[in-house]
């Protein structure tokens, strides 16, 4: 049907009665992208039904009869009431919740760069490589193996996690670890950038107030005016980009919760 | 509507939708019309096209959208293998369902 055969009013009737439909739909809580299928097919059914029964320009009248042959819009909200229980049942899950063993492991494996650090720090060995015993050896092979992965593994076992946790509907927990998990090495990183971002300004001032500012008396103004700057900008942007996050990945774009943040 | 009623017709209209799909790819109207003989059960447009969006949601049916003659595109719907696969499972269901009634209308009538 051609836009500019359409009657303003017939057009309007229509699209009031779509809206009472999402209105009554979103009052029950189901999703935009659900209610916009469900309102488009609404209309293509109205519009071929106009289609047989009005010929090429219904009018408000030809909308109304035909509104009157469909459910009223106070109907999607029945169903919608009832169908929920019916979903439910079906996907229920059957199993108590579990903790998601993609968060613990990535967890796990985020840890392991401290402990080996601990280690290789509680380790003293002062002689060549060449004569290094086979245990140190190994040992050292796992210390520079965890640092250089830990970081990535954890990261992507983090998000792995989240996805997981999300698509598990409830069966699945452990958000919280496994947002910590991906974002604790991104966030470091992120707050090295920034606080080398603070300290060389800083530090240039500080020379520019005294060329030999190490021996001056207040060379530890600058270092702890460098140091709770930084730890406060890094505080606020980490706190930020968590809250954002977390919101993000608990809750659906119509403000529904997902998951079970566990 | 009694409750016993609205419950059987929520648990029901899923299989009959997915059925109705067996027949092929069709479009939200379409899929009403097929599911004509269904009417008896209560099954419109306000129970069949939210469920419509659901099982897409589910990825139980795939969507298409294309022009229509009469206006706005016309969602296609086609049942996925893991629909098929609801739908032979749900049929499973439904048959085991028909057996046990069968078979207690069967006793009380003889009874």
């Amino acid at each position: 049907m051609a836009e500019s055969a359409r009657n303003p009013d017939a057009e309007r009737r229509i699209n009031e009665h779509l809206e009472a439909i999402d209105k009554e739909l979103a009052a029950k809580g189901v999703p935009l992208t659900e209610r916009r299928s469900v309102t488009g097919d609404v209309e293509a059914q109205i519009r071929d039904m106009l289609a047989g029964n009005a010929g090429n320009t219904p009018t408000a009248a030809d909308v109304e009869t035909i509104l009157r042959k469909l459910d009223a819009p106070e109907s999607y909200a029945e169903d919608a009431e009832a169908a929920p229980v019916a979903a439910a049942s079906l996907t229920a899950p059957t199993e108590p919740p579990r903790l998601s063993r993609t968060a613990l492991i990535g967890a796990a494996w985020g840890a392991l760069l401290f402990v080996t650090l601990a280690i290789g720090l509680g380790t003293s060995y002062q002689g060549t490589v060449a004569g290094m015993p086979l245990c140190l050896r190994i040992l050292t092979i796992a210390l520079l193996t965890s640092y250089v992965s830990a970081p990535f593994g954890a990261t992507i076992l983090g998000w792995v996690a989240i996805s997981q946790i999300r698509r598990s509907g409830g069966r699945l927990y452990g958000m919280g670890m496994a947002l910590a998990t991906s974002l604790f090495y991104p966030l470091l990183a992120l707050d090295a950038v920034m606080a080398i971002s603070i300290w060389l300004p800083v530090a240039a001032i500080a020379t520019w107030f005294s060329p030999n500012i190490n021996a001056h008396p207040l060379k530890y103004l600058f270092i702890a005016f460098d140091l709770v700057s930084a730890a406060a900008v890094c505080a606020f942007v980490d706190y930020r980009i968590i809250r954002w996050v977390w919101r993000k990945v608990n809750f659906a774009k119509n403000g529904a919760t997902t998951v079970a943040a566990g | 509507m009694r409750v016993w009623l609205a419950q059987m017709r929520t648990g029901l209209v899923e299989p009959c939708v997915l059925a109705a799909l067996r027949g092929g790819e069709a479009y939200g109207y379409q899929i009403l019309q097929r599911l004509g003989a269904a009417e008896s059960l209560g099954i419109s447009e306000s129970t069949v096209y939210p469920v419509l969006a659901r099982l897409a949601a589910d990825k139980l049916v795939r969507v298409r959208e294309a022009p229509s003659p009469n206006g706005p595109a016309r969602r296609y719907y086609r049942l996925t293998s893991l629909g098929e696969a609801r739908l032979a499972e749900m049929v499973a269901s439904w048959r085991q369902v028909e057996s046990v009634m069968n078979g207690l209308l069967k006793e009380a009538k003889n009874g």
